[in-house]
């Protein structure tokens, strides 16, 4: 809502404050002013001027004047102009040296075709007053002569003082306030509404100056008539008729302040309902009575089949739950939202029929939001018109077209009304007030407060008051909206600040929460950097990927509507986000790439349903091991580099280890890609990215290995409470030995075997080199075992140990078709 | 005799070259058995009686002589041998070390851990929920009503079943014929419905942290961003607890000095309602004018608080009459984007390594 300060002093004539402490005041009362703009910015250094002499300049080839100006000072100036509209004795606007025109210019003293030139004479264009027969660019003073020539000076009124400021003369000493209003607030979509507000802020009072014009003798009745079929979607209209009005623009007030306030000017009738709607928050319409068939308005629901082509010349097809004002041959409006094309104001309109009512909020709201018209009308509608003020706002405006059309505005009004809307009361308990806001109002004081915004309380007993509320409060019903009414008033800077007083319990701790941030942290001890993507993608990503249908990462969620088609679903996986990002690393020669996602994605479940939200962990590497640099092997990362992060990862948050078997992703290369188990669930896969799909998400030439885990089992499952086992007192032997294997024996076998195998005194085994080529021969590796045997009760000798580490490695042999390595 | 062979042994030890030739030295005068100085022990029964006392000491004396300029020598030489070992390895300490991979947190999470660690330290608790969401969690019970322009203050993203493209709506918890849309949370709020109707009853303390979607996108709007929700709910919590809470989370969060200002605002869900805003962590009262944190106004707007509103407890099951409390919800990307001067809130979600080392 836009309001200019001039506008808001018209009903608070005592208003002294700048617009600055205005909108200071109004946004400290919850109206928050958005922005204050000054309307004589740029007029700083520009005053009245007396032409004391306007002689032709003695040599200049264009024809230029010599002028010399009084402009309140001890001598008179010389200023050069380059218009012809000017004579002595004129009072012009002086752009003295030093000022900032609202175009820009900047104004020094200096020669024109070498006469002095001691300042500028401003035209309407150098002050952006636009077109003086849209904006007027006057004060409400009236016209000034001799400023339609687009490129001459500006005459100003002769009774100006020389010396004065013009931004004044001008009337621009004003400023634009955009307050934005909550929904909640729709009495303040109205300059009276706010102006409420302001005089409630400065303690000032508040008052409504209308006029109305002659009434005729004529009755309205014999014009129109009213049937409201509907009264439940309009409880209150009043039709009244100003005759033998002539069509034709508004005075330069009235258009000057709608574009001010972001309207159009049109006609003056059409404007003065605009400027009454401004003024009072209630939105009217005007129809030309030639065009109502039949002479009759009636109120009701729109029928099945029924069209209507309204003002923005679109055409809808209207639906039963739509409200439309028709005449005998069918819609002519839809009820609060906008009038219709055919029975608006034409030039040569003379009678004119003005709509005041109240309708139904939420019916106005259906009904815009259904053919996604959203009006001036409709956005009031929507947030509840003063039902009471139906009539004043019909008055007032029907004054202003009578006045501003020189029509007569017709005895009486044609109105329904199918309800009453007495004040409401509420009742309001102090101890209440005080126990919410945990600082004490006085009875007294809470009633001193509430007769501000015209809220009158009476006390019915001990520390109870009874509330009038009147109907334009629509969001005042309950003790609670007057709790905050009170308090807002009172200054929320003045509410004390406390420390609640609470038992001192321990709250649930969030284990997830917890090792949520230990997981992270692990990663990004192992220099992964954790990413947050948007969790939109488009709708092919699966078939990128090549999952199957089936897939449970191929059942994204699709929006109803989406920001645009490639985002058009909720991811179901977040490998997209991070096969996506890394191309754009990629692009950005960040070739070394070790990032990580924690996050839900989101899995179509089934209609009826909210979809299922898995959180994962999903790491993708790619590039250099290490940091680059002088001391390290220029190493990229493989497979055992992501399998490694997951052990590592698994390890230090559950304490547990995890199982690894060759799977089949689709979207990862075959044999280079392993389903990992975890307490014997499935815990997630890791592998290197199909080149395909890497080319499918942007990427080309650079291989890629991701991981992607179920984080809600590795939380559930995390966190278990380690149990000390007793440290070994005797010393170890190592012992190492090198398998001959075929090339497609598992070294996870072998491992796994030689644990199961060496019941006692095997402490570990581990692969401490594979090595291929050499004389070993095609399809054979050779695979370096470190074994650590130990005992918990003696010291082992040499013998005992080498007959367990023999048998062990003959059990290895006969198992896996091994030789030994010599 | 004995003291000229320690004399000898001496001065051969003296001049012997390297740890080589002092073990010769040694082999000779102290070896076991044959060494010229330990075989004198041998004779010392040779000697008059009256003087084998005194002969016996004297040849121990000489060997313990020997062998203590024998070890300090060897020591020389030791420290030598280390001190080429040790030049050695000289090093250049100007190139760059080793230094292991280090990777980072995400800003948004380094902030919303901060808040959360802030309210976790005055005793709230930590709840989670779903992001996709049932119409009543997100909107009804947090007193918007249908058909309420108030819904018009949250863009919001609805759900699609698969199967036919349309608005996908899932069944009311409290009335099994009616059918409400699924939508994406525009706040962290319903889990303040979830949480208070799980409880079942006061006391409730709780901090919810979680992505939130509204259907907007420019340089300060994302169409996912992160909400901290808080709710306090317990006898006698007042309006005036709320200021106290936040100006103790403002301090703990932004240094002692820092202050907050409540601002009379709208949301269905809370009454009295307020914006809240921090006192410019940048500023100072004499700098202000050019701040382009807080574009000189000395404040930031971070926050939206209340006392929850009794239309919310009635659906939570909470007598509404007596039932008092506080709510507030910060937006962790605009508290990030302050702290860190991150002019627009697409980098948050771009994930440039080069943007995310920064906050390694």
């Amino acid at each position: 809502m836009k309001v200019t300060a001039k506008w808001i002093r018209e009903f608070v004539p005592g208003l002294t404050a700048t617009p600055e402490e205005i909108a200071r005041r109004l946004t400290g009362h919850g109206l928050e002013v958005e922005s204050v703009t000054s309307l004589a910015a740029g007029f700083d250094k520009v005053v009245v001027g007396k032409l004391l002499e306007v002689k032709k300049h003695p040599t200049a080839t264009k024809p230029l004047t010599v002028c010399s100006v009084d402009t309140g000072d001890a001598t008179p100036r010389q200023i050069v102009c380059g218009a012809q509209n000017h004579k002595a004795g004129d009072l012009v606007a002086v752009a003295l040296p030093g000022a900032k025109l609202p175009n820009g210019m900047a104004i020094n003293k200096g020669k024109l075709a070498g006469e002095v030139s001691d300042g500028m004479l401003c035209s309407l264009t150098e002050l952006k007053l636009g077109q003086p027969d849209a904006r007027g660019g006057w004060g409400s003073g009236g016209e000034a002569p001799g400023n339609n020539a687009a490129d001459g000076i500006i005459i100003l009124p002769a009774d100006a003082t020389v010396g004065a400021p013009v931004a004044k003369v001008l009337g621009v000493d004003d400023a634009i306030l955009e307050v934005a209003i909550t929904p909640n607030r729709g009495d303040c979509l109205s300059v009276i509404g706010l102006s409420r507000e302001v005089a409630a802020a400065f303690d000032l009072p508040l008052e409504a100056p209308y006029s109305f014009s002659e009434v005729s003798n004529v009755q309205a009745s014999t014009k129109v008539k009213l049937f409201v079929d509907d009264a439940k979607g309009c409880p209150r209209y009043v039709a009244r008729v100003i005759d033998g009005v002539k069509v034709g623009p508004s005075p330069s007030l009235i258009a000057r302040r709608l574009e001010q306030c972001g309207i159009r000017p049109i006609n003056n009738v059409v404007d003065a309902t605009n400027y009454v709607m401004l003024e009072t928050g209630q939105p009217l319409h005007a129809f030309d009575a030639r065009f109502l068939r039949g002479g009759a308005i009636t109120v009701r629901a729109a029928k099945v089949g029924e069209t209507l082509k309204t003002l923005d010349g679109v055409t809808h097809k209207l639906e039963p739950s739509d409200l439309v004002i028709a005449d005998d041959g069918g819609p002519v409006a839809l009820a609060g939202v906008m009038g219709g094309e055919h029975s608006g104001i034409q030039d040569d309109t003379t009678c004119v029929i003005l709509e005041s009512a109240h309708f139904d909020p939420s019916r106005v709201r259906k009904t815009a939001r259904r053919l996604g018209m959203h009006t001036d009308s409709s956005h009031r509608f929507e947030r509840t018109v003063d039902p009471t003020g139906v009539d004043r706002a019909s008055m007032r405006a029907a004054g202003l077209i009578a006045e501003t059309g020189k029509g007569k505005l017709l005895a009486g009004e044609v109105e329904q009304s199918a309800q009453e809307f007495p004040p409401r009361e509420v009742t309001l308990s102090l101890g209440r007030v005080n126990a919410l806001l945990g600082f004490t109002i006085g009875d007294i004081d809470a009633a001193k407060i509430l007769a501000k915004i015209h809220l009158e309380a009476r006390p019915v007993d001990t520390g109870r008051l009874l509330v009038t509320v009147p109907r334009f409060r629509a969001d005042i019903s309950t003790e609670v909206d007057l709790v905050e009414e009170l308090v807002r008033l009172h200054g929320f800077d003045k509410v004390p600040e406390k420390a609640p007083v609470s038992a001192l319990t321990a709250q649930n701790k969030n284990v997830d929460v917890a090792r949520t941030s230990k997981a992270k942290s692990i990663l990004v001890g192992m220099g992964f950097h954790e990413t947050v993507h948007l969790p939109f993608g488009p709708r092919d990503e699966a078939a990128r990927m090549k999952l199957a249908e089936s897939d449970a990462r191929a059942r994204a969620v699709p929006l109803a509507n989406p920001l645009a088609e490639d985002q058009a679903v909720l991811r179901a996986t977040l490998l997209p986000a991070l096969l996506s990002n890394l191309s754009r690393q990629r692009a950005q020669k960040n070739l070394d790439v070790k990032i990580f996602e924690l996050r839900s994605a989101f899995q179509w479940k089934k209609t009826g349903e909210l979809p299922d939200e898995p959180r994962r962990l999903t790491g993708l590497l790619s590039g250099r091991r290490d940091p680059s640099g002088w001391a390290r092997p220029a190493d990229t990362v493989d497979f055992h580099d992501a399998k490694g992060a997951v052990e590592a990862l698994v390890a230090a948050l559950a304490r547990k280890s995890v199982t690894f078997a060759a799977s089949s992703e689709p979207f990862l290369v075959a044999g280079a890609q392993a389903a990992i188990t975890f307490f014997s669930k499935p815990l997630g896969v890791v592998g290197e990215v199909h080149p395909d799909v890497l080319a499918a998400f942007g990427t080309h030439g650079a291989r890629a290995f991701v991981f992607d885990l179920d984080f809600d089992l590795l939380a559930r499952e995390s966190g278990g409470v380690p149990t000390f086992a007793e440290l070994p007192r005797f010393p170890a032997v190592d012992r190492d030995v090198a398998l001959v294997v075929d090339e497609a024996t598992e070294v996870g076998a072998m491992l796994s075997f030689a644990r199961s195998s060496a019941k006692k005194g095997l402490e570990s085994v581990d692969v401490f080199d594979v090595f291929r080529g050499g004389k070993l021969g095609a399809g054979k590796k050779s695979v370096a075992l470190g074994m650590v045997w130990r005992s918990l009760e003696k010291t082992l000798t040499d013998d005992d140990v080498n007959a367990m580490h023999e048998k062990l490695v003959q059990s290895l042999e006969e198992r896996f078709k091994a030789t030994r390595r010599t | 005799m004995i003291e000229n062979l320690e004399k000898e042994a001496l001065a051969e030890v003296m001049l012997a070259a390297d740890l080589a030739a002092l073990e010769v030295v040694r082999v000779k005068y102290v070896g076991r058995g044959d060494g010229l100085i330990n075989s004198l022990t041998r004779v010392i029964k040779e000697q008059p009686a009256d003087k084998r006392a005194e002969f016996g000491a004297r040849v121990n004396q000489a060997k313990l002589n020997v062998e203590a300029a024998i070890t300090a020598k060897a020591a020389t030489f030791g420290k030598v041998e280390q001190a080429k070992t040790l030049a050695a390895s000289a090093v250049d300490v100007t190139l760059p070390g080793r230094e292991p991979a280090r990777g980072s947190l995400h800003p948004l999470t380094l902030v919303t851990d901060e808040i959360i660690d802030v309210f976790a330290r005055m005793g709230f608790g930590v709840e989670t929920g779903p992001e996709v969401e049932s119409d009543f969690y997100n909107f009804e019970a947090l007193n918007f009503p249908d058909d309420h322009p108030a819904r018009d203050m949250q863009d919001t993203f609805f759900a699609a079943d698969p199967a036919d493209g349309k608005p996908a709506r899932v069944a009311h918890p409290n009335n099994p014929d009616k059918w409400v849309p699924a939508l994406l949370r525009t706040h962290t709020s319903p889990v303040q419905i979830r949480t208070m109707l799980r409880k079942k009853k006061p006391p409730v303390r709780i901090i919810v942290p979680g992505a939130v979607y509204r259907n907007d996108s420019d340089q300060t709007h994302s169409p996912m961003f992160h909400q901290v929700e808080g709710l306090m709910v317990e006898d006698g919590i007042s309006f005036a607890d709320l200021k106290g809470v936040l100006a103790e989370f403002a301090r703990a969060m932004f240094g002692a000095k820092a202050g907050i200002r409540l601002r009379p605002s709208f949301f269905p869900f809370v009454e009295p309602g307020a914006e809240v805003d921090v006192s410019c962590f940048l500023c100072t009262e004499q700098s202000r004018s050019g701040c382009r944190v807080c574009k000189g106004s000395g404040w930031l707007e971070i926050l939206g608080a209340g006392m929850v509103h009794p239309e919310v407890f009635r659906h939570c099951g909470f007598d509404p009459e007596r039932t008092q409390g506080f709510a507030f919800g910060l937006g962790v990307e605009r508290v990030a984007m302050l702290r860190y001067r991150v002019p627009d809130i697409r980098l948050f979600f771009e994930n440039d390594l080069r943007f995310l080392r920064q906050f390694a």
